[in-house]
């Protein structure tokens, strides 16, 4: 059920009416979370209900690993959480990286490829409520919280169902407590969550889905074009990407927002960031944090001996995971180690070029990075990059409306998220932000395919 | 309160504003393709009451079956209403149901091999099916809102070229696409068209689909699509798919219909999109295929 459909809403507005008939005549939280769970696991099911079974094995498992961590002694606790972690990784790699690695390997031998894990269909979402039942698990052994008493609180914490396909990937220590109160749909949150929702599908649907009918059509010709298209590719799907998945976080927060939930904010106009390292505290801030957190401090800590290296190397093996975890391919692979290494590059920059030039050579990063991102292979990344610095004209030969919608996005980013929050009144005039809203919501619709999909829902 | 009461009302002023936009003349210009659906809604207005054959379907019949030699040959009028497989398969039929008579009309469905069937939406809007619905039909489907302020704001429908093949103008009056007729176009190498057919689903949704038209009487059949047999490397999935319709809509005698050919001049510039000679060519086999579908309901 996608976020774009008809059916969702006709979905969302009996899980209102629910919410509201609780908080009106039983005043119940547990049956309020009873009602989101289920609607949770019919908004999953909808998808393929085989895989709910897959979701309650690893709510439940981390669940009572949670618990178990938090009655043992330091030790015990530590084979717990790695049991734990351990479980949860092999699901993960099971569904998401089987059949690449075991044909990596076949083929480092020489050896037929096999066909065992092809079959292998990706759970949407996967990778997303892994790592937020992980950092559950995680937060309990650092003590950094409590584990939750009442499972079906926790049951819902996982997979509620605004964030549950591509986040934000919430903490417990966020999340979680507001599982503990009851909850109604106010006006004023209704006006805000639909506010977020209208910018969020403008973004996805306008601008991302717009965008991507011409990016396909460079990308999968790319031979064909030169300098001027090939640059317009690469900005047209840095900027593609940037609508779809901001696009999916505004409306996850939106749709929790009229149920009086806040989920956390996931983007912050990253392409206006003056650094790599900059651009990924503003670009999926959940996923990020959490590697940060999880992954690179306790590894900084780690390598704390070898001074600076150690901390390029963290930071080089961390950008390397997140990598991973973005698919299984090479170029994934790549582009983290790249991205890694550009972080350590542009940080032993004298501060005078970082100053004037950090925005531009982010920029121009970035673009590049993705264009990785997009490719099917690390030989068609190269070609690409190859075609785009060799060949003339450099005047496109097509792709305009990629420069159309990247001033749409620019507008929409620079005045309306940068300089006022999503939250607030982006005009002195209520009349002309209604406007704009009525006005972004139409074009959202007029936009709207039915062959529309989210990139970060393979992942 | 106010501000939900004030998005509203700018809401439902700024659909209007759509709706308006959609009855105006900017998008109706000769260049526009999927003005040429006119002369199908034309000619099917002209010809209400007779009995006629409609090809439903996509570009594969506008380019690759002569309604025109058809309705010669069979004595039976018979229109070509494949404009576009994007419309989409659960749209073709939107776009002509008022122009069917339920009793009359028989009609043909000629499906493309990697068409999308695993669409959920109860409301399939896509870009094609609101280019003919609003400009063509003069409807306004609750699908296509915002469509037409949507060009508006994208500019570059208002100011590109269209592909001088694809012209409005490149239609005759029974629907067929003629303006290549006479030219060549042949490809070095098709795109692969079996890898993508979706077997899972056909029976369950596609054929379901049709057979609820069947059931409240209308009168289908199925004829297959020709590709080149180099766009297809696996040729019994392409036989499955043939099979699957065949047993639900075919017509018995024509089991083992040619679903590939070998010459490329058949083809003009892609896989379904066929040259003149292949229309004489595939036209002849849809012949053959209705002749003996009206014969055996005629006893």
């Amino acid at each position: 059920m996608l976020f774009t459909s008809f059916i969702f809403y006709f979905f969302f507005l009996i899980v209102l009416f629910s919410i509201q008939v609780n908080y009106k005549i039983f005043s119940s939280i547990k049956i309020q979370n009873f009602i989101l769970l289920l609607a949770s696991y019919i908004f999953y099911g909808y998808w393929d209900w085989r895989f709910l079974i897959l979701i309650i094995i690893v709510s439940i498992q981390t669940f009572l690993f949670g618990n178990l961590i938090n009655k043992s002694k330091s030790n015990q606790g530590k084979i717990y959480l790695i049991i734990s972690i351990i479980i949860n990784l092999l699901i993960l790699g099971y569904f998401k990286y089987a059949d690449f690695f075991v044909n990596e390997f076949l083929r480092l031998f020489n050896l037929k490829e096999s066909l065992i894990f092809s079959n292998i269909v990706l759970p949407v979402g996967i990778s997303f409520y892994i790592i937020q039942s992980l950092t559950y698990v995680f937060d309990i052994f650092l003590k950094k919280l409590v584990p939750e008493k009442e499972i079906f609180n926790y049951l819902t914490y996982i997979a509620f169902f605004p964030q549950l396909v591509a986040g934000p990937i919430e903490r417990a220590s966020s999340l979680l407590p507001q599982f503990r109160r009851l909850h109604r749909v106010s006006l004023e949150n209704l006006y805000l969550g639909i506010k977020l929702i209208i910018i969020g599908l403008f973004l996805k649907a306008f601008i991302a889905d717009n965008l991507g009918l011409v990016v396909d059509r460079i990308f999968g010709n790319y031979q064909n074009y030169k300098s001027g298209t090939l640059f317009l590719g690469a900005l047209g799907f840095s900027i593609q990407i940037y609508g779809d998945f901001c696009g999916y976080s505004l409306m996850a927060i939106g749709v929790a927002k009229i149920m009086d939930f806040n989920l956390m904010q996931n983007f912050k106009t990253p392409y206006f960031s003056d650094s790599i390292q900059d651009f990924w505290t503003r670009w999926h801030i959940s996923l990020s944090t959490f590697f940060n957190d999880y992954i690179f401090l306790p590894l900084a800590l780690i390598l704390r001996r070898e001074g600076i290296f150690g901390i390029l190397f963290a930071t080089i093996i961390t950008f390397t995971i997140s990598g991973i975890w973005h698919g299984a391919n090479w170029t994934f692979i790549l582009w983290g180690i790249l991205n890694g290494t550009i972080l350590v590059v542009q940080k032993s920059f004298p501060k005078v070029i970082t100053k004037n030039f950090g925005s531009l050579t982010t920029l121009l990063s970035v673009l590049i990075l993705f264009v990785l991102f997009r490719s099917e292979s690390i030989h068609d990344f190269s070609q690409y990059i190859y075609l785009l610095f060799t060949t003339k004209p450099v005047l496109p030969e097509t792709g305009y409306s990629i420069i159309i919608y990247t001033f749409y996005y620019f507008i929409l980013d620079l005045i309306l998220l940068k300089f006022k929050q999503t939250e607030e009144t982006w005009f002195s005039s209520k009349f002309l932000e209604s406007f704009l809203l009525a006005l972004m919501f139409l074009l959202a619709l007029g936009s709207i395919s039915k062959n529309i999909n989210f990139i970060y829902f393979q992942f | 309160m106010k501000d939900l009461i004030r998005l509203i009302i700018l809401l439902i002023s700024m659909t209007f504003i759509d709706f308006r936009l959609s009855k105006s003349q900017i998008f109706t210009n000769s260049q526009n393709y999927f003005m040429g659906f006119e002369n199908f809604t034309n000619k099917a207005e002209e010809t209400r009451g007779q009995k006629r054959i409609i090809l439903v379907g996509g570009s594969s019949l506008a380019w690759g079956i002569s309604a025109k030699k058809l309705s010669e040959n069979l004595q039976i009028t018979t229109l070509n209403s494949g404009i576009h497989a994007g419309v989409g398969y659960k749209n073709y039929f939107r776009t002509i149901e008022n122009f069917i008579d339920i009793n009359k009309d028989i009609l043909v469905i000629s499906p493309e091999y990697e068409m999308d069937i695993n669409n959920k939406s109860i409301f399939p809007r896509s870009r094609q099916f609101c280019e003919i619905s609003l400009f063509v039909l003069k409807n306004y489907p609750i699908d296509c809102i915002g469509y037409s302020m949507t060009k508006i704001f994208r500019i570059i429908d208002l100011i590109r070229k269209s592909d001088p093949l694809y012209q409005r103008d490149g239609f005759n009056e029974y629907g067929d696409y003629v303006l290549h007729y006479g030219k060549d176009k042949v490809v070095d190498e098709f795109r692969e068209v079996c890898r993508d057919i979706n077997l899972n689903n056909l029976e369950e949704k596609y054929i379901t689909y049709w057979k609820g038209f069947e059931k409240k009487g209308y009168k289908i059949v199925y004829i297959p699509t020709l590709i080149h047999e180099s766009s297809c490397s696996k040729p019994e999935k392409l036989k499955k798919f043939h099979n699957i319709l065949f047993s639900n809509f075919g017509i018995p005698g024509f089991e083992n219909n040619k679903l590939v050919a070998g010459r490329k001049k058949l083809f003009y510039g892609g896989r379904y999109h066929l040259s003149e000679e292949g229309i004489k060519f595939r036209t002849k086999l849809v012949e053959d295929h209705l002749k003996t579908y009206l014969n055996n309901n005629q006893k």
